[in-house]
C-alpha cells in the first residue's frame, strides 16, 4: 500500500471518527415527560407512577436525565388541549396520559409524529403509530393477597369494596378470591361497587355492611381504611403500599410498579429519536408481570408477626412459582358478584 | 332481598341509616333556620366541603378533634357571612350567590389540599369513636341502632326538637319565620331584618360545616377532593321535600339515608337486583317526593327574595 493510499485511509478514518463523535454528541441527554392525570398525586394510582418515575430517574436509562411535569387532573377536551399545549411547547418528548385518554391522543398524535404518547388502562383504543397502550394488571399480587386473606380469615367470608368495575379491576378482584380459595375452598365472597372515585363516607358504609354479613377480610379498592380500623378487621390495599394509613389492619397491598412501563416507552422514543426506528404502537394492551417487575406484593410491615409463618412460607413459595413461570395466575375479567 | 331481614344485617342497616343521616341532619336543621329567615342558601354543598376540609387540615396540624371541629365551624361561619353579605347586603340573587360559594369552595379546597400534601405523605387519622349509652346500648336491636353511636349523632337528633321549639315556641323563632314570609312587616315594627338574616345564615352554615367535619372525622382516614359528594344538595332537596318543617325535613333525611343504607346492604348480601338501580334509588325517590310535595308546598313566601325598603 502506497503512502498516499495509507494517508487517504487515515484521513477518511479520522473524518468518520469525528462524524461518529459528532453524532454521539447530538444524542439526546434529557427526556421530558408530560403527565396528564385523572386524579391528584395523592391517590395510589397516581402516586405509584410518581414513585416509579423517581426510581427511573435515578437509573438514568440510556444515560438520560428524566424529568416530568404534573398538571391538575384534566378530562375530555381539556385533556386534549393540555396535550396540545405540551406538544406545541417543544419541551416534551413523551406525553403520558395516565388513564383513558386515547380519544384525546387521537386528536394530536399525528401532528407530532416524533413524540411518543402513552395511555393507560381500560377505556382506551389502540391507535398504533406513536400511541402505546399500557395496562396495569396487579392480579398476580392480588392472588397472593387473597391467599393471605383466606389463610387468616376465621369466618370464611371475604369482601371487596371497589369503586367502579372494569376489565383491569375485575381481574384483581377475581384473583383475590381465587387466591383465598387456594387456602380455603369454602370461602364466601362479597362484592360491592361504590360507583364513585371520591366518597369515603359511602366506602366506609359499604365496608360496615360487608362486616355485618360476616366478612372479616376486605380488599379495599376505595382507599379508605377507617372502617377496617373501627371494625378491627384485616384489609388489603391496592396499587400502592397502603399499610401507612392503617398499620394495624392493612396486611399487604398489590403494588403497581410502573418502572418497566416507563422504561419501555422511553426505549421506544429513544430508538425513534436516535436510530430513526418508526414508532409501532401496540394493538393489544401490554402489561408487565411480577416476573417482569411490573407488580409486587407489599411488605407486611408490623403485621408480619400476625401472619402465621406457615402461611408466609406458602405465599412466598407461590410468589416464586409465579416469578419462575411455573404457576400462572388465572386472568379472569368477568364481573365479580357476591356469592 | 330477604337477606336484609336477618337480624345482624337488619341491625346494621338501621344503624347505618342513623350514621348516614347525621351530617345531613346537622346541616338540614341549620339550613332550615336559614331558609325560614328568607335566605335560600344554595351553597350548602360548598360549605359542607369546606367544613370537611378545614377539619382535615386542623386535625392534621393539631391532632385534636375538638380543635378540628371548632375550626371547621368557624370556616363555615365565614362562608355564611360571605353568603349573607352577598345575598342580604348586596342583594345578589341567592342562587347565583350559592353557586358562587360552591365553586369557590371546590376550587379553594382543591388548591389548598394539593398544596398541603405536595411532596409529602398524607397525614393519618383516628376517627371519632362511638359513645355507647350505658345499659341502653345493651337493648337488643334498638341498643345498637340508637344508643351506640357517636356523640354528634345524638346531638344531631337532639337538635330536631330544639329547632322545632325555637321556631314554633319562641318569640325570636316567630320573628324569624315572619322574616321568611314578609320581612317588610318586621322592618315596620322596627326589628332589624339584616341582622337577623345574617345571624340565620351564619348559624345554618355553622351546622353545615359541623356536618362536613363529621363526614371527614367520622368516616374517613384521608381527605379527597369533593369529599361531600353531593350531600349538600341532598340537604337542599330534604328541605323542599320536608316542606320547611323540622319534623318533616327529618323524615325526608331519614328516608334518603334509609334508602342509601338499603342500597349499601343489598350489594353486600348479593341481592338479585342490579346494584346501579339501588344506587340510584335515593335520588329517584327524592325527585318523586319533590314532585309530589310541590302541590302542597309551604315554601316561605319571601324565600330567595332580597329585601329592600324601597
Amino acid at each position: 500500500m502506497s503512502m498516499l493510499r495509507k494517508a487517504t485511509i487515515a484521513v477518511v478514518a479520522a473524518v468518520c471518527a469525528v462524524a461518529a463523535g459528532s453524532a454521539f454528541a447530538d444524542e439526546p441527554t434529557k427526556v421530558k415527560i408530560a403527565l396528564v392525570l385523572t386524579g391528584g398525586v395523592e391517590s395510589s394510582w397516581q402516586s405509584s407512577l410518581i414513585a416509579a418515575l423517581e426510581r427511573v430517574k435515578a437509573q438514568k436509562p440510556h444515560g438520560l436525565e428524566v424529568e416530568w411535569t404534573v398538571g391538575d387532573p384534566v378530562f375530555d377536551d381539556d385533556a386534549a388541549e393540555a396535550m396540545r399545549i405540551y406538544a406545541e411547547s417543544g419541551d416534551y418528548q413523551i406525553i403520558w396520559g395516565h388513564g383513558p385518554y386515547s380519544d384525546q391522543v387521537a386528536k394530536v398524535k399525528d401532528e407530532f409524529p416524533d413524540m411518543a404518547f402513552a395511555v393507560v388502562g381500560s377505556g382506551n383504543q389502540p391507535l398504533g403509530g406513536n400511541q402505546y397502550w399500557i395496562y396495569k394488571r396487579v392480579h398476580e399480587a392480588s392472588y397472593l393477597g387473597g391467599m393471605l386473606a383466606g389463610g387468616m380469615s376465621k369466618s370464611g367470608s371475604l369482601g371487596v369494596v371497589g369503586t367502579f368495575p372494569g376489565d383491569d379491576i375485575n381481574d384483581e378482584i377475581n384473583a383475590f378470591f381465587a387466591g383465598a380459595r387456594q387456602m380455603r375452598a369454602d370461602i364466601k365472597q362479597r362484592v360491592a361497587f361504590v360507583e364513585s372515585w371520591y366518597d369515603p363516607g359511602k366506602a366506609a358504609e359499604y365496608t360496615n355492611a360487608q362486616v355485618a354479613t360476616g366478612v372479616d377480610g376486605i380488599l379495599q379498592l376505595t382507599g379508605n381504611f377507617e372502617a377496617c380500623k373501627l371494625n378491627k378487621i384485616y384489609c388489603f390495599g391496592s396499587k400502592a403500599d397502603e399499610n401507612y394509613f392503617a398499620p394495624d389492619n392493612v396486611v399487604t397491598s398489590a403494588v403497581a410498579l410502573w418502572d418497566p412501563d416507563i422504561n419501555w416507552i422511553i426505549d421506544e422514543w429513544w430508538n425513534h429519536a436516535t436510530k430513526g426506528e418508526p414508532y409501532q404502537g401496540n394493538a393489544e394492551p401490554r402489561w408487565f408481570s411480577v416476573a417482569e417487575g411490573g407488580v409486587a406484593l407489599a411488605p407486611y410491615h408490623a403485621l408480619a408477626e400476625k401472619v402465621p409463618d406457615e402461611l408466609k412460607a406458602k405465599v412466598a413459595e407461590t410468589e416464586k412459582s409465579i416469578r419462575d413461570g411455573i404457576f400462572k395466575v388465572p386472568l379472569d375479567t368477568a364481573l365479580p358478584v357476591s356469592q | 332481598m330477604s337477606g336484609l331481614f336477618q337480624e345482624a344485617i337488619f341491625v346494621s342497616l338501621l344503624a347505618a341509616t342513623i350514621r348516614i343521616a347525621t351530617p345531613l341532619l346537622l346541616s338540614a336543621m341549620g339550613e332550615l333556620v336559614t331558609q325560614r329567615a328568607g335566605i335560600w342558601n344554595v351553597g350548602v354543598e360548598g360549605t359542607m366541603l369546606t367544613g370537611a376540609f378545614i377539619a382535615y387540615i386542623a386535625y392534621a396540624v393539631s391532632g385534636d378533634h375538638l380543635t378540628a371541629f371548632a375550626l371547621a365551624i368557624s370556616a363555615a361561619m365565614v362562608l355564611g357571612a360571605i353568603t349573607a353579605f352577598l345575598s342580604v347586603t348586596l342583594r345578589v340573587d341567592h342562587f347565583i350567590t350559592g353557586l358562587g360559594i360552591n365553586l369557590l369552595a371546590s376550587g379553594l379546597t382543591l388548591f389548598w389540599f394539593r398544596s398541603f400534601v405536595k411532596g409529602k405523605a398524607q397525614p393519618t387519622f383516628d376517627s371519632i369513636g362511638t359513645v355507647p349509652f350505658p345499659y341502653l346500648s345493651d337493648i337488643p336491636v334498638i341498643g345498637s341502632v340508637l344508643f351506640d353511636q357517636r356523640l354528634l349523632t345524638y346531638a344531631a337528633f337532639a337538635l330536631v326538637p330544639v329547632v322545632w321549639a325555637f321556631l314554633y315556641r319562641t318569640r325570636t323563632g316567630l320573628e324569624l319565620r315572619a322574616l321568611g314570609e314578609n320581612p317588610a312587616a318586621l322592618d315596620t315594627m322596627g326589628l332589624n331584618v339584616v341582622a337577623r338574616q345574617y345571624a340565620a345564615t351564619i348559624f345554618g352554615s355553622a351546622l353545615t360545616g359541623l356536618g362536613g367535619a363529621f363526614l371527614m372525622l367520622g368516616f374517613s382516614d384521608r381527605f379527597v377532593p369533593e369529599l361531600s359528594a353531593g350531600r349538600g344538595w341532598l340537604v337542599v332537596v330534604a328541605l323542599i321535600a320536608g316542606n320547611w318543617h323540622p319534623l318533616r325535613v327529618t323524615s325526608a333525611v331519614l328516608a334518603f339515608s334509609f334508602l342509601e343504607s338499603v342500597a349499601t346492604h343489598s350489594q353486600a348480601i348479593g341481592a338479585a337486583v342490579p346494584y346501579q338501580l339501588l344506587l340510584a334509588l335515593p335520588y329517584v325517590i327524592s325527585i318523586a317526593i319533590i314532585v309530589m310535595a310541590r302541590g302542597k308546598s309551604r315554601q316561605p313566601a319571601a324565600l330567595g327574595e332580597s329585601y329592600s325598603r324601597s
